[in-house]
C-alpha cells in the first residue's frame, strides 16, 4: 500500500503541493488535472526524483525515503517525453534497465521477451531506437516501466503518440497488470482511464480535489455526461469552450 | 529582416556566450598590455614610439632621414663615449690602451658629443643602451624605406638578368612567366612615393595571433549555438513547420553569422587598433603603404589606412570562412564531439599540408591556401609573389582572396543544401543513415552489468572508441615525424656528459680542468693575436687565418661553461652526480610547464568524456535513472570508473609516446643516480634516485589527470549542455596552456602540470594531499549532482 499524508511541496513561494493526503491499494489509479495542477511534482516526489517540503510517503507502512534502493527496486516509471537512447537496440535498451532494476541475470532474456510481447514490439526490437516512431519509443518506454514486474508502476501520458489500435492494447496491458500492483497514470486523454481505474485523483491548483471512482465522480459533477464532461465541469471555471 | 533579428538576439540573450565573450575581450586587453607595460620588446615601451611618431609628423621623407639620422648618431656617439669611459675605469691596462684607441678612432664624435654625455636627456627611452637599439630599428625602417626605389630597380634588374639566362629563356618556361609578371608589376610600382612612417603601429594592430585565437573560439561557440543547440532541443521540427521556416531561417543563420563575424572582429581587432592608436601613436595614415618599411615589396596600390581597411576585410573574410566551416559541419553531424573531431582532422589536415606543401613547389598555392596559411593576414599583402598551380602563374594576393571568396559560397550553398535536406528528410530518413543506424556491432549480446552499459555508451554511442583510434594516428603521425637529430650544441654537450657521466672522481675532474686550460690558453691566444693586428705586426686578414684555430675551440666555450657549472654544483653537492639532463629536462617540464603533449591529451579527453553524463539528460533517460535500483550512485560511480579507464590508456599512450620520444632523442641515462643531480631539483631529498622521482613525478601528473577528469565531468553535470560544457571545460584548461605556449604567458590557472612545485620538498607533502582532497571532493559532487 502506498500512503501519501500531509504532503507539501513549493518552488520558491508557489505552493505547488497543498497538504495532500490519500491511500492507495492495488488497481489503477488515474491522476487527472491540468497543466500546473502539481501532477509532475506529485509524481516526482513519488519516485523520489524530488523532495517533499513536508509530509511523508509510506510504502507499506515505511517512510520510501528511508526505503532508498529497496523502494526503487519495486518501482516502475514511465515518464513523459521519449527519453531514449537512439544508438541502443530497443533489446539493449530493455536489457539496461533490467540491469539498473537489479533484475536476477538469469531472469533477464525471459523478462525481455515478455515485456516486448506486452507491447508488441518483437518485431523491432532488434532495431536501433534511432530509427523507431514515436509511437514505438511511447512503447519501448511502457516495456521499461514495467520489466522486472514492480509493485508501483507510474505513468506519465502512457499512451500519447498512439494509434487507437495501440491504445486499446495499452490501456488493457495496464488493466491486466493492475491485479498484484498500484497503477498510476497521469493523462488528458480522460477516456483512456474512465472504464480502467478504479479510483480517479483529481488534482486543482495543487490541491487533492477528490479521490474516488469515476462513477461517483460523474454523479457529482456531471449527472448526464461523461469523464470528460467532469474534467470540464472541474477545470473549465465557467469559460466558454 | 525579423528572423535575422531573432538569430542574433539568441546569441545577445545567451548569458554564458556574453559572459565568454566578454572574458575574451578582457583577456585580449591584458595582452594588449602586456608588451606595452609588463614585458616590452627590447625594453622599448609603446611612449617611445609615440613620441617619436608625434616628432616627425608633418616633415617630409628627407627631413625625417636628417632627423632620425642626427638622433642615431647621437645616441650611438655618446654610446661610444660611455664606452671609451668604462674601459678607462678598467683595471686592464689592454683595456686602458684600447679606451684611448677607440677615442682616437672616433675623435670627432668624442669631441662633438663629450659635453652633451655628461648630462644626456634620452627622451624616447630615458637610458642610453636602449635608446641606441630603439634608433637602431627605426633608422633600420628608414634606410629600407628609402631606399624602396633602389629595391625596385634592383629587382627590375635582377629580373631581367634571370630572363636572359638561357636555361629560362624559353616561351612555356613557367619561372619565366612568373618572372616577367613580378617585373611587370614591380615596374608599375616605379612611381609610387614613400615617406617613411614608423611602422609599429600597424605591424602590432595586424599581427597579435593571440586575438586571432580569440576571435575564432568565439566564432567557434557562436556557430555552434545557431545549429547544435536547435538540434539538442529538437526545435528543427518547429522551424521546418512555421512559414518562414527552412529557406529563410538557413539564410537568416548565415546572415546573422556574418554580421556576427563583422561584429566581433570588430570589436576584438577594433580595440586592438584603437589602442596601439592611442599607445603607439600614428603618424600620416593616408601616406602610401610602402611608406612603411614592412611593406615596401607590396605591390598594392593603397595608403596606410586603406590598408589597414583591406586587412580588417580579409580577415573578416578568412573568420566568416571559417564560422561558415564550422556552422556547416555543425549541420551536417548531430553532436558536439563530431563536430570537434572532425574539425580537428580538418585543422591537421591543413597543417600537414601548410607544413608539407614546400614553397618552390609546383603546388605552392597550397602552401599559403590552407586554414593555417592563411590566418597571417599580412603575409597575403606583405611581398608580391606569384603562385604556381602547375604551369598556371597567379598573383598570390588575387587569388588567395578570389579562393577564400569561392570557398565561402561553397560553404553556403552547402550549408543551406544540407540544413533543407536535415528538415525535410524528418532528420532521419536518409537510406545511407538509416543503414549505419541499422548497424549493429553487438547485435546478440548481452550485458549483465552497469559498467559494461557504460563502456558500450562511451566506446559506441559517443564515439569515442573512434576518439583513441584518432588519438593513436595522430600520436603516432607526430612522433614519426618528429626530428630526433640533436643540434651541434645539444651534441657537444651530450657526448662531454657522456664522458663525464656518474660521480665526480679525479680522472673526471682532471678532464674538466684541463678543458678550462684549453679555452682560457685559446683565449689569451687570440687577444695576443688581436693585440698583433693592431699594432700592425699582422694584417687583418693574417689575424683572421692564426686567429681561427682558437676561434674554433672558443666557438663551444659557452657550452662548455653548462658542464662548468655542473662541476661546480657537484662539488658543493657530494651526492649528485654527473648526468646528461636535457631528456629529464623536457620530461619534467623544467623549461616549460607545458608541453604540446599536454594540449593534446586535454583536448582529446574533453572531447571524449564530456558526452558521457550529459546525455542522460539530453536523451531524458536521466527520469528513468533517477528510479532505478542501480540508476543513481551504482550509474554515477561506473561513469566515473569508466571515463577513468578510458583516459588513462589516453594517458599512458601520450606518456609513453612522449618518454619514447624523448630517450631516443637525448636517452635517459643514469636513473639509479640521486636526483639532486639535476640541479632543478636541488632542494629534494639526496636519497631519492631519479627513477624513484620519476615515479612519482607520473604519479602525482595521474592524480592530477584524474582530477582534471573529475572536473570535465563536474562541469558536464553542473551545465548539462554539450556546447556550454566543452566552452567551460576548454576555457578552465586549455586556454591557460595554450597562452602559455603561444606568448610564454607565465599564468597556468591549472598548477598541477606545472613542475616548478614539486621542486621543493614540501610540495610532495601538500600538492599530492590537496590534489587527492580535490579529487574527492569533485568524485562526491558528481556522483551526487548525479542524484
Amino acid at each position: 500500500m502506498l500512503e501519501i499524508k500531509d504532503l507539501n511541496r513549493s518552488y520558491g513561494n508557489k505552493l505547488v503541493l497543498k497538504n495532500i493526503n490519500c491511500k492507495l491499494t492495488n488497481g489503477v489509479y488515474g491522476l487527472l488535472g491540468p497543466n500546473g495542477a502539481g501532477k509532475s511534482t506529485l509524481m516526482n516526489i513519488i519516485t523520489t526524483n524530488l523532495k517533499a517540503d513536508s509530509g511523508s510517503i509510506l510504502w507499506n507502512g515505511c517512510e520510501i525515503e528511508n526505503l532508498g534502493n529497496s523502494f526503487r527496486e519495486i518501482l516502475g516509471y514511465m515518464p513523459q517525453g521519449q527519453g531514449l537512447y537512439n544508438g541502443f537496440t530497443g533489446y539493449m535498451f530493455l536489457n539496461y534497465i533490467a540491469v539498473l532494476k537489479s533484475v536476477p541475470k538469469a531472469d533477464i532474456k525471459s523478462e525481455i521477451e515478455r515485456v516486448t510481447k506486452s507491447v508488441n514490439l518483437m518485431d523491432s526490437i532488434n532495431k536501433k531506437i534511432g530509427t523507431y516512431s514515436g509511437g514505438m519509443k511511447q512503447r519501448i518506454l511502457i516495456a521499461s516501466a514495467i520489466i522486472g514486474n514492480p509493485k508501483l508502476i507510474i505513468f506519465d501520458e502512457p499512451t500519447a503518440g498512439l494509434d487507437p489500435k495501440e491504445r486499446i492494447r495499452v490501456k488493457n496491458l495496464l488493466g491486466s497488470l493492475a491485479k498484484d500492483k498500484i497503477i498510476i497514470i497521469a493523462t488528458h486523454i480522460v477516456p483512456d482511464i474512465e472504464n480502467m481505474a478504479k479510483n480517479i485523483l483529481v488534482l486543482k491548483n495543487g490541491v487533492l480535489l477528490e479521490e474516488t471512482s469515476s462513477d461517483k465522480l460523474i454523479q457529482k459533477y456531471a449527472p448526464n455526461g461523461n469523464l470528460e464532461d467532469v474534467y470540464m465541469s472541474i477545470f473549465s471555471n465557467g469559460e466558454d469552450l | 529582416m525579423k528572423i535575422i533579428k531573432y538569430e542574433l538576439l539568441k546569441i545577445v540573450t545567451n548569458k554564458l556566450f556574453i559572459f565568454i565573450f566578454l572574458v575574451l575581450w578582457f583577456i585580449n586587453f591584458i595582452f594588449l598590455n602586456y608588451h606595452n607595460y609588463l614585458v616590452p620588446e627590447n625594453d622599448i615601451s609603446h611612449k617611445a614610439y609615440k613620441l617619436l611618431v608625434s616628432d616627425l609628423k608633418g616633415k617630409n621623407n628627407l627631413d625625417k632621414g636628417i632627423f632620425i639620422n642626427d638622433l642615431y648618431q647621437r645616441a650611438k656617439a655618446i654610446n661610444i663615449i660611455y664606452n671609451i669611459q668604462n674601459y678607462r675605469k678598467s683595471d686592464n691596462p689592454l683595456m686602458r690602451e684600447y679606451a684611448d684607441a677607440l677615442r682616437d678612432e672616433n675623435k670627432e664624435i668624442y669631441n662633438m658629443y663629450y659635453e652633451e654625455s655628461k648630462n644626456p636627456i634620452w627622451k624616447y627611452t630615458g637610458n642610453s643602451d636602449t635608446e641606441l637599439v630603439f634608433l637602431e630599428i627605426i633608422k633600420t625602417e628608414y634606410d629600407i624605406v628609402n631606399n624602396y626605389h633602389k629595391s625596385l630597380n634592383n629587382i627590375l634588374d635582377e629580373s631581367k638578368t634571370i630572363e636572359n639566362v638561357s636555361i629560362f629563356n624559353s616561351n612555356d618556361n613557367v619561372s619565366l612567366k612568373s618572372i616577367s609578371k613580378t617585373s611587370d608589376v614591380y615596374r608599375s610600382m616605379l612611381n609610387t612615393e614613400v615617406n617613411y612612417e614608423v611602422g609599429k603601429t600597424v605591424e602590432k594592430i595586424t599581427s597579435l595571433n593571440i586575438t586571432d585565437f580569440f576571435v575564432l573560439i568565439i566564432i567557434f561557440i557562436f556557430s555552434m549555438i545557431l545549429t547544435l543547440e536547435e538540434k539538442e532541443k529538437n526545435l528543427l521540427i518547429i522551424i521546418k513547420s512555421t512559414k518562414n521556416g527552412q529557406f529563410t531561417t538557413i539564410v537568416s543563420k548565415i546572415v546573422a553569422l556574418f554580421i556576427s563575424t563583422c561584429l566581433i572582429c570588430i570589436l576584438f581587432y577594433g580595440m586592438n587598433f584603437l589602442y596601439y592608436y592611442i599607445t603607439l601613436g600614428c603618424g600620416d595614415f593616408f601616406a602610401t603603404v610602402q611608406s612603411l618599411s614592412m611593406f615596401t615589396l607590396s605591390t598594392i596600390k593603397v595608403n596606410i589606412l586603406e590598408y589597414l581597411l583591406m586587412f580588417f576585410m580579409s580577415k573578416c573574410l578568412y573568420i566568416f570562412l571559417l564560422s561558415l566551416l564550422i556552422f556547416y559541419l555543425s549541420i551536417k553531424f548531430n553532436s558536439i564531439s563530431e563536430v570537434l573531431l572532425i574539425l580537428f582532422i580538418i585543422i591537421l589536415i591543413n597543417f600537414i599540408v601548410y607544413k608539407g606543401v614546400d614553397v618552390t613547389s609546383n603546388i605552392n598555392l597550397f602552401h599559403s591556401f590552407n586554414l593555417i596559411g592563411l590566418i597571417n593576414t599580412n603575409e597575403i599583402f606583405r611581398i608580391y609573389d606569384n603562385l604556381r598551380f602547375y604551369n598556371m602563374i597567379v598573383s598570390k594576393t588575387s587569388i588567395l582572396l578570389f579562393l577564400q571568396v569561392v570557398l565561402i559560397f561553397i560553404f553556403i550553398i552547402l550549408s543551406i543544401f544540407k540544413y533543407l535536406k536535415n528538415m525535410n528528410n524528418d532528420l532521419r530518413v536518409n537510406k545511407i543513415i538509416l543503414k549505419l543506424k541499422e548497424f549493429k556491432l553487438f547485435k546478440n549480446i548481452r550485458f549483465n552489468s552497469v559498467f559494461s552499459f557504460e563502456v558500450y555508451k562511451l566506446l559506441f554511442v559517443n564515439k569515442s572508441l573512434m576518439i583513441i583510434i584518432i588519438f593513436i594516428l595522430f600520436v603516432s603521425y607526430n612522433f614519426k615525424n618528429q626530428n630526433f637529430n640533436l643540434s651541434y650544441n645539444e651534441d657537444f654537450y651530450k657526448n662531454y656528459m657522456d664522458v663525464l657521466s656518474g660521480h665526480l672522481d679525479k680522472e673526471k675532474e682532471e678532464i674538466i680542468e684541463n678543458t678550462l686550460n684549453e679555452y682560457d690558453k685559446a683565449s689569451k691566444q687570440l687577444s695576443e693575436i688581436q693585440e698583433k693586428v693592431k699594432s700592425g705586426e699582422l694584417s687583418n686578414i693574417e689575424g683572421m687565418i692564426v686567429s681561427q684555430p682558437y676561434e674554433d675551440v672558443l666557438a663551444t666555450r659557452s657550452i662548455f661553461e653548462k658542464i662548468e657549472y655542473k662541476y661546480n654544483y657537484i662539488k658543493e653537492n657530494p651526492n649528485a652526480s654527473f648526468v646528461y639532463d636535457t631528456g629529464y629536462n623536457k620530461l619534467f617540464r623544467v623549461y616549460k610547464s607545458v608541453d604540446f603533449y599536454d594540449i593534446y591529451l586535454i583536448i582529446f579527453t574533453v572531447i571524449s568524456i564530456l558526452a558521457l553524463f550529459i546525455m542522460e539528460y539530453r536523451t531524458g533517460v536521466i527520469q528513468i535513472l533517477n528510479t532505478a535500483k542501480n540508476g543513481r550512485v551504482k550509474t554515477a560511480n561506473k561513469k566515473v570508473l569508466v571515463t577513468v579507464i578510458f583516459c588513462t590508456f589516453l594517458f599512458i599512450i601520450s606518456t609513453v609516446t612522449e618518454v619514447i620520444g624523448i630517450y631516443k632523442m637525448y636517452g635517459l641515462p643514469n636513473m639509479d643516480m640521486s636526483v639532486i643531480s639535476l640541479e632543478v631539483f636541488s632542494n629534494l631529498p639526496s636519497n631519492m634516485s631519479i627513477l624513484t622521482y620519476l615515479i612519482v613525478f607520473y604519479i602525482v601528473r595521474y592524480i592530477s589527470y584524474i582530477l582534471i577528469i573529475l572536473l570535465v565531468e563536474y562541469i558536464s553535470l553542473k551545465f548539462k549542455n554539450m556546447i556550454f560544457a566543452f566552452i567551460v571545460s576548454i576555457f578552465i584548461l586549455l586556454i591557460p596552456f595554450v597562452m602559455n605556449i603561444i606568448n610564454n604567458f607565465q599564468v597556468n590557472l591549472f598548477p598541477f602540470f606545472n613542475i616548478s612545485l614539486v621542486r621543493y620538498n614540501l610540495a610532495y607533502f601538500i600538492l599530492v594531499p590537496i590534489i587527492v582532497i580535490i579529487n574527492v571532493f569533485l568524485y562526491n559532487s558528481v556522483v551526487k549532482k548525479l542524484e
